[in-house]
């Protein structure tokens, strides 16, 4: 659990490495699940909330033996990003509208992402290893 | 903290960590240096990518975005020596069609 800052989310994203070293060896998975949830998270930060709001988003991240769950909470506005159209690369524009390429490598990297909306977004997310 | 130098026709670009990564907190620092090469006139740039250990969609976005950039001017920019997780980045989002990578020059 913690604050919507993108000053936290260093912190965060070296938690889930160190977590998922302790349960794969394999340095291309570490690299997905990192990258998975930085992007996920920077998306909430950036477009999900105001700046000035404190708000909290809530990982939690479990291992099994053939994968890796992640779950995401947050309080933000409805965002589905498997409703999100894919960015056309040709046109920038479109990658800076609420982080299109982010959106587009996180659907590259996850096995399974539902999304749910109960006061907040969440999103059930599945890596296997 | 990133370092340019010159070899032959090549301006590379050279982060100074040992696991260097490119994301959203310190992406301004590689744009930085980008535009000032680009302002300058360099036809030929190189990113060195050995001690880059990550890369997130922000860092590929500001890439992206220079490389256009560069193209319309007729300039070139490529990747040097990137490890294989992180080349995946690249071609995973099918942002690798729009860069020349080197394994060394």
């Amino acid at each position: 659990m913690f604050n919507n800052d993108l000053t936290n989310l260093t912190m965060l994203v070296k938690n889930i490495e160190s977590f998922i070293q302790q349960h794969s060896e394999n340095a291309k998975l570490v690299y997905k699940v990192q990258l998975v949830v930085d992007e996920i998270v920077t998306n909430i930060i950036k477009y999900g909330y105001k700046k000035e709001e404190e708000n909290t988003i809530i990982v939690n991240i479990r291992s099994f033996q053939n994968l890796f769950t992640i779950t995401i909470k947050d309080n933000a506005k409805y965002f589905n990003p498997m409703e999100h159209t894919l960015p056309d690369l040709n046109k920038h524009k479109e990658l800076k509208k609420t982080g299109g390429l982010g959106i587009f490598m996180t659907r590259q990297y996850v096995d399974k992402l539902d999304h749910d909306y109960q006061n907040g977004n969440i999103l059930k997310i599945k890596i296997y290893k | 903290m990133y370092t340019v130098e010159r070899k032959d026709n090549y301006v590379i670009i050279r982060n100074t960590q040992n696991r260097a990564e490119i994301e959203f907190n310190n992406i301004s620092e590689l744009s930085e240096v980008l535009k000032n090469l680009m302002e300058e006139g360099e036809k030929k740039i190189l990113i060195d990518f050995k001690n880059v250990v990550y890369i997130d969609s922000a860092g590929l976005g500001v890439l992206l975005d220079t490389m256009k950039k560069l193209k319309a001017n007729e300039t070139e920019l490529g990747i040097l020596s990137i490890s294989k997780d992180v080349l995946e980045v690249f071609t995973a989002t099918k942002i690798a069609q729009y860069f020349k990578f080197y394994k060394n020059i």
